[in-house]
């Protein structure tokens, strides 16, 4: 059988190509046509693609916020003046810290850096997370061991290990110390040393004060952060060194004739 | 990246063969009106990221997808007979030609009926719309060998219904 030219399958559209563009496409713009919604699958799917984006930014915006806060807040904990304030650490471990020095830390951030900041002089003890370290102005203080004390006062860090292994890094040198050692900056340098008395360095955490061969202005500092008060003298005590002890339920008067007698000088409270 | 001249160029140009084209494939005429509208929407929302050199082969990609999704949604056989027809008028006929011709017709929608997408749409866009197969290919993205086959297999089916062209 002949399929002629009379025989066709073509439809009979309702509407012209020209009607369907005049009617849908004519008053597209160029600036609008992103908005135009279709219910086409295609479209269809870009908006979902639009609503992972959107919760991804959503998520992402929580996340910098929680950040933020979290690297924000800091737990600041500070020792009132003439006390020793003891606490303890998110690891469990125990800081002590002498009068008017001050320990910060993130607790937010713990599980991430188990980092304390130390302004001041503090002893440490107890078992510490792997990881703990102590910051300070001056070098910082990697905690292998246990218990340590670190001094930060007058740009000078002093660490004394009574426990374990600590390591201590300036920037210039690093050193670790083992149970009986100690090390001070010195000039940018590390001067790293035994000490044979541990109650002379940790003996202010139970209101001891021992000093054994120090400088003399050193001991007057120590008394004026310990008391909270000024002292002055009139005699020049740079080359004096010091050695001796005293408790600190002794009043200031008393201690500062203790220190002086020696010397044959007088010390003036001046607040 | 085209703009709006370029796009009622390209509506011109290939809006009537696109909505025969999906028609050719699902033998329903005002969904396949509907989805050339939606092809070319499409087009427009995506303009910026359109290259023109190869939007021709794109229309009709965006319109096969839709046709997946078409039978995704409702699940017939594409049926023919309501749709093929007779040009012209039937008067000058005389009976047995009228039913020769009825005869005819009934077999040309068998015959379309039975053969699978790819061959039927490329055979009636060669048959209805008179395109070479080198523009056929071009527009479905295929090989020229590959159209010839289509052509030969759908030639195959029309000639077991006993019909010649």
């Amino acid at each position: 059988m002949k399929l002629d030219d009379k025989i066709t399958a073509k439809p009979h559209w309702d509407k012209s190509a020209e009607d369907v563009w005049n009617e849908r496409f004519a008053a597209l713009t160029e600036d609008d046509g992103n908005e135009v919604q279709t219910d086409s699958a295609e479209v269809r799917t870009i908006s979902i693609l639009g609503w992972t984006k959107r919760i991804l930014s959503a998520a992402a915006v929580i996340l910098v916020i929680f950040s933020a806060t979290a690297y924000l807040y800091t737990k600041n904990i500070q020792a009132p003046t003439g006390q020793v304030l003891s606490a303890i650490l998110p690891d469990g471990s125990e800081v002590r810290m002498s009068s008017t020095s001050e320990i910060s830390y993130r607790p937010l951030l713990w599980m991430f850096a188990h980092d304390v900041k130390l302004s001041g002089e503090a002893y440490f003890s107890g078992h510490h997370v792997k990881g703990f370290s102590v910051k300070t102005n001056n070098g910082n203080i990697d905690v292998l061991g246990t218990s340590f004390n670190a001094r930060t006062f007058d740009n000078r860090l002093e660490v004394a290990c009574i426990d374990g292994r600590v390591k201590v890094i300036t920037h210039q040198s690093s050193v670790v110390l083992t149970a009986g050692m100690q090390t001070a900056t010195q000039d940018g340098q590390l001067k790293t040393g035994h000490f044979t008395d541990a109650e002379s360095i940790t003996g202010w955490t139970h209101g001891v004060f021992s000093f054994y061969d120090r400088s003399l202005a050193d001991v007057i500092k120590d008394v004026e952060r310990n008391y909270g008060v000024k002292i002055e003298t009139s005699a020049n005590i740079d080359t004096m060194r010091y050695t001796g002890r005293f408790t600190r339920d002794k009043s200031v008067e008393n201690v500062l004739t203790i220190i002086g007698q020696p010397y044959g000088i007088t010390f003036k409270i001046t607040k | 990246m085209i703009d709006k001249n370029d796009f009622k160029a390209l509506f011109d140009e290939y809006y009537e063969s696109l909505r025969l084209y999906i028609y050719y494939k699902i033998a329903e005429k005002d969904a396949a009106d509907d989805m050339a509208q939606d092809v070319f929407m499409t087009v427009w929302e995506k303009r910026k990221g359109i290259d023109q050199n190869n939007v021709k082969a794109l229309l009709y990609k965006i319109a096969a997808g839709l046709v997946v999704d078409y039978y995704r949604k409702c699940d017939i056989k594409a049926d023919f007979s309501q749709w093929v027809k007779m040009n012209g008028s039937e008067d000058t006929l005389s009976t047995n030609e009228q039913a020769e011709y009825n005869e005819t017709m009934q077999r040309y929608a068998e015959a379309l009926n039975s053969m699978p997408e790819g061959q039927r749409e490329v055979f009636l866009m060669n048959r209805e719309e008179e395109l070479t197969y080198r523009e056929i290919a071009e527009r479905l993205d295929l090989s020229v060998k590959a159209v010839e086959k289509r052509m030969s297999a759908a030639l195959k089916v029309l000639n077991d219904k006993k019909l010649t062209l």
